[in-house]
């Protein structure tokens, strides 16, 4: 028989049918009901994904904004701090000038403090500082 | 029905196409896997793609609705297959007739029958019989789909048309 004798019958046989055969047990309705069903779920659980996708996207944003947040909030703090600093520096200057007895000065950037020397009696005796507020 | 017939896809409910095709397209599944529950997964993954795109659909060509769901029920199928069976790994001479599971021809041949036929064969020879003779690809195509050489495809036919000769030969030979 030829090969392409074979593929006829077969193809022009399957193409006739539309039903399962006798003994196959197959109910359409039941079947609609949970091709319904696992619809559902599958729709279910696109949700599930968008909702985790938009929240790590939303964590993932947050400690961005928030790193650059801090980020900008210490420049600005030690932005603030050195200018403070200055004041501060030449508050001090004034002070130990008046006071004729001065050597002098150090700023603590750490601690936002201002030391200067003190003379007395021609020998450094201690540091003072100025608290910050 | 034949009003259905005449609307277009897109103005069908989704309970009318189902109607029309899911017994249809289960046969389609069931000649590819031979369970009708592995089946009738399938069927319900195709149909739930084929819901999700309906409004896509352009109808090109009469006929061409039914075509592209049977397009997506095969491709859903040979998914189902590819998860389950290393094609690459299937040799021409792993299977013998013998293997085959027996069929009860108590009615000479019946349409059913050819459909129990093509089931008997093995996994590799059924699939690429079915999208070769029945769907009309080509072996290139063939190769593409199962991850396959052309050869193979080709060697696999030729198995699998030897074995159906000669169940119609013998199932012949006993109603003569």
């Amino acid at each position: 028989m030829p090969d392409n004798k074979i593929d006829h019958i077969f193809k022009q046989k399957i193409e006739e049918i539309s039903q399962l055969p006798e003994n196959l047990l197959w109910d359409k309705e039941n079947s609609w009901i949970r091709l319904k069903r696992k619809r559902r779920q599958k729709n279910l659980s696109k949700v599930y994904y968008y909702a985790a996708a938009v929240l790590i996207i939303g964590l993932l944003l947050g400690q961005i904004f928030n790193f650059n947040f801090k980020q900008k909030e210490l420049k600005t703090s030690v932005e603030n701090s050195f200018t403070e600093s200055e004041k501060r520096q030449k508050l001090a200057e004034i002070e130990a000038r008046m006071s004729g007895n001065y050597t002098s000065f150090k700023i603590c950037y750490a601690c936002d403090e201002i030391y200067y020397q003190v003379i007395k009696e021609d020998r450094p005796v201690q540091f003072r500082y100025f608290e910050t507020n | 029905m034949i009003r259905i017939f005449r609307r277009k896809p897109n103005e069908l409910t989704e309970k009318e196409i189902y109607n029309l095709f899911a017994e249809k397209m289960l046969v389609l599944c069931f000649r590819y896997l031979n369970n009708l529950m592995d089946a009738e997964e399938v069927l319900h993954n195709g149909f739930i793609k084929i819901f999700g795109n309906l409004k896509h659909f352009e109808e090109k060509h009469d006929n061409g609705f039914e075509c592209w769901i049977r397009k997506i029920m095969v491709n859903e199928s040979l998914m189902f297959l590819r998860k389950r069976t290393n094609f690459k790994l299937i040799s021409i001479d792993s299977t013998h007739d013998d293997e085959m599971e027996p069929i009860d021809f108590k009615h000479g041949m019946e349409t059913e029958s050819y459909l129990k036929i093509i089931n008997g064969l093995p996994v590799g020879y059924r699939t690429v019989f079915n999208l070769y003779a029945i769907e009309g690809y080509t072996h290139s195509e063939i190769a593409n789909m199962l991850g396959i050489t052309e050869s193979t495809s080709r060697s696999q036919l030729t198995k699998a048309r030897k074995i159906l000769q000669q169940k119609i030969i013998k199932i012949e030979s006993l109603y003569a």
